[in-house]
């Protein structure tokens, strides 16, 4: 069974408000599968909804947010269900990992008594048997000085430990779903190798399924079993990581794809995509994306383009949508 | 002009120009901290020059020193042949508008308050005070249309541009102070693919037209690719790898070089999991080995790093600041 469904899910700010000109509808009509022990990246560029996706699954959306849709977890809804069964959720089923990991800790006590607070309140038991597990977790994330990591305070640990300790507490939980948002972009390049690696040995070691937002198109390609692009709120392509990288089927991930510099490409100006997401979306006619794309016709500004399903599992969002391999 | 101090004779190459940059045997610090410590390179005129490396390894240390707001505790930065390091006064601000700098994140960079038209013409005036309005207001759109803003921009603010566009203002302003070394500090990595690829396409484009020399930090190696004629590898203040950037991305000497290149992501899983393990060392660091990354804050009975220490080698020479220089009250 799939182990989280969002479907057509619309978030609203009914009162504009963030940052101007900011949307007031930032996720439109999202649908995502996670299925067990699988990895749906999900990326974009700034602003394009990746977040608000993430914190609409773990209930954490800002109050004056609006959500509408449907999000299942092993078939359960939780758009809607009351704060003390997301609360049990998240401190169970679900976990995050998000990018800074010091605000994830109290920063006035050592490690170990959030661990056992989380611990105890998750499987109960004494305070030693608590202390026990934490170090099991931490041994799990590679943190062998289990002793004086957990003595530690957040500040006195590097943010490549801090990031392991954050994982380490999200297993505490024993989670069938893991949200991880730029879950290595604060990290150094080595050190966000070593944090991709090992939730790559962690997933296997225990089956949960991953929902990994990031920005990092390469990221996405190392970590993902499948992948979804989000533009303007909306998801404009989906499919296995491999097949949309090597075939982009939206002209905006050919876009996208092509404007990444590379440690091995030949030098020849980057393919940049000229101007910008319209500043209010909701008052587009046809496709959002009409005004950047190269491929645009008559037909995609007078018509909003269907999810076109392609073979093996894809979809995009687009009157013309062709795999295509990129150059 | 370039002041009147006397050159150096190893400055010249063979063929008699002077290096843009020269940096020989660098040691800065904060009190007894070597933040950088024995680093020497040279930037031809026209030159890229990235410097590669991790948090703390000291980066912008270096750049600061370059544009003449860090004294070195010793060695010598020379700017096309005259020593930065010893000059004072009104010599150094002179040698200091040779120098620009571009920041990663370009809102912070830019008064608020201020038109583009405004922002680009204050560094104008500084750098060519005989010039009148009007001469300087179409260098003003001039400098603009060279960075790929058109006059509808100009009387815009800040809060509404895009980074891309606050960025291209912010080297608008740089190109008007005529440097001929452009220190560009991790210049993309706050913008967006999409955006991050304009600006990389203009900083190729001028470099090309102007005859700009760049000294490039970042941690992108795909960006170094692209803007760089050579690498410095940089690792707890010294340089361990230097190069011609072909050759450093594809027959590395160094282990940390190497490191560095494996942990580029985008070769997907199989490259992930079977790649070279990159110095993994999380465990209690200090492992011994020079591992890169983790092991920078690895000791948990650490104290946290000293805050800025009065009387530090490292003058952080506020007297030495020229109001001229873009950003330099960061
Ligand atoms: N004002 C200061 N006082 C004391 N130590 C400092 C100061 N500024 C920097 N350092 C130390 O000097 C070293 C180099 O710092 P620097 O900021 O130049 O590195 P960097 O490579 O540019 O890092 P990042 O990429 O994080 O900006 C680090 O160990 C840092 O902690
Ligand atoms: N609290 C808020 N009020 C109004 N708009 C918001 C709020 N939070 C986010 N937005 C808008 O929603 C869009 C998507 O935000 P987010 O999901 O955070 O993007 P990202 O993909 O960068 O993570 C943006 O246009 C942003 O301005
Ligand atoms: S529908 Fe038309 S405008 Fe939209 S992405 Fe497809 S081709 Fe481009
Ligand atoms: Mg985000
Ligand atoms: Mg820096």
């Amino acid at each position: 069974m799939t182990l989280l469904t969002v479907e057509d899910l619309t978030i609203d700010f009914p009162r504009p408000g963030g940052r101007s000109g900011g949307a007031t509808r930032p996720v439109r009509g999202v649908t995502l599968t996670v299925e067990p022990g699988q990895t749906l990246g999900v990326v974009g560029e700034t602003g394009c909804g990746k977040t608000l996706t993430g914190l609409a699954v773990l209930g954490l959306l800002p109050p004056a947010a609006q959500a509408r849709g449907s999000i299942r977890l092993d078939g359960r809804e939780l758009l809607g269900a009351p704060p003390s069964q997301l609360r049990a959720v998240r401190g169970g089923a679900i976990a995050m990992v998000f990018q800074n990991p010091a605000t994830a800790f109290d920063p006035v006590r050592p490690l170990r008594t959030q661990f056992e607070r989380v611990i105890r309140r998750h499987r109960g038991g004494s305070r030693e048997q608590a202390r026990a597990r934490a170090a099991e977790l931490l041994a799990e994330v590679e943190l062998h000085d289990t002793d004086r990591v957990l003595g530690s305070y957040p500040h006195q640990l590097s943010g490549g430990m801090l990031q392991r300790a954050m994982i380490a507490l999200a297993l505490s939980c024993e989670p069938r779903l893991v949200i991880a948002d730029e879950a290595t972009s604060a990290l150094d390049v080595t050190v966000a190798q070593q944090v991709r690696r090992l939730l790559l040995r962690l997933q296997h070691a225990h089956g949960f399924g991953v929902l990994f937002v990031t920005h990092n198109l390469g990221e996405a390609r190392d970590l993902c079993d499948r992948v979804a692009v989000l533009y303007a709120g909306e998801v404009v392509e989906t499919g296995p990581v491999e097949d949309v990288f090597t075939a982009p089927a939206h002209p905006y991930t050919k876009a996208l794809l092509a404007a990444v510099p590379t440690v091995d490409d030949d030098g020849a100006p980057l393919a940049s995509l000229p101007g910008e997401v319209p500043a209010d979306v909701l008052a587009v006619t046809g496709c959002v994306f009409a005004n950047r794309c190269r491929q645009a016709a008559d037909l995609c500004r007078s018509t909003p383009p269907p999810a076109r399903t392609l073979p093996g599992g894809r979809s995009a969002l687009c009157h013309f949508a062709d795999p295509e391999v990129a150059a | 002009m370039i002041p009147d101090t006397p050159h150096t004779p190893d400055t010249f190459d063979v063929s008699g120009v002077p290096a843009v940059l020269r940096v020989q045997d660098l040691v800065v610090a904060y009190g007894q901290h070597r933040a950088v410590d024995g680093v020497g390179f040279r930037i031809a005129p026209g030159e890229s020059y990235a410097v590669v490396g991790e948090s703390g390894c000291g980066k912008t240390t270096l750049a600061r020193t370059v544009l003449g707001l860090l004294r070195p505790a010793a060695g010598e930065v020379a700017l096309e042949g005259v020593r930065l390091d010893q000059a004072r006064g009104r010599d150094l601000r002179a040698l200091r508008q040779r120098v620009q700098i571009v920041f990663q994140n370009p809102f912070a960079a830019l008064n608020p308050r201020m038109t583009v038209a405004r922002l680009v013409d204050e560094p104008l005036r500084l750098a060519q005070p005989d010039l009148t309005a009007a001469a300087r207001a179409e260098a003003v759109s001039a400098l603009l249309t060279s960075v790929g803003l058109a006059d509808r921009f100009l009387g815009r603010r800040p809060h509404e541009l895009s980074g891309g566009q606050c960025q291209r203002v912010a080297i608008a302003r740089a190109l008007a102070m005529d440097p001929v070394l452009l220190v560009l500090d991790e210049p993309t990595s706050a913008l967006d693919v999409s955006v991050q690829a304009q600006v990389l396409n203009l900083l190729a484009d001028l470099r090309q037209h102007r005859g700009l020399a760049y000294l490039l930090i970042s941690h992108d190696l795909g960006v170094v690719r692209r803007l760089a004629d050579r690498i410095g590898v940089m690792r707890a203040g010294r340089l361990v790898e230097e190069g011609p950037t072909q050759q450093v991305l594809h027959e590395p000497a160094a282990d940390y070089t190497r490191a560095l290149i494996a942990a580029v992501p985008g070769r997907g899983r199989a490259a992930l999991m079977g790649g070279p393990e990159a110095g993994d060392e999380a465990g209690s660091g200090a492992a011994g080995g020079p591992a890169p990354g983790d092991g920078a804050r690895a000791d948990p009975s650490a104290k946290p790093a000293p805050a800025p220490a009065s009387g530090a080698a490292a003058v952080p020479a506020s007297e030495l600041s020229a109001p001229s220089s873009i950003g330099s009250s960061q």
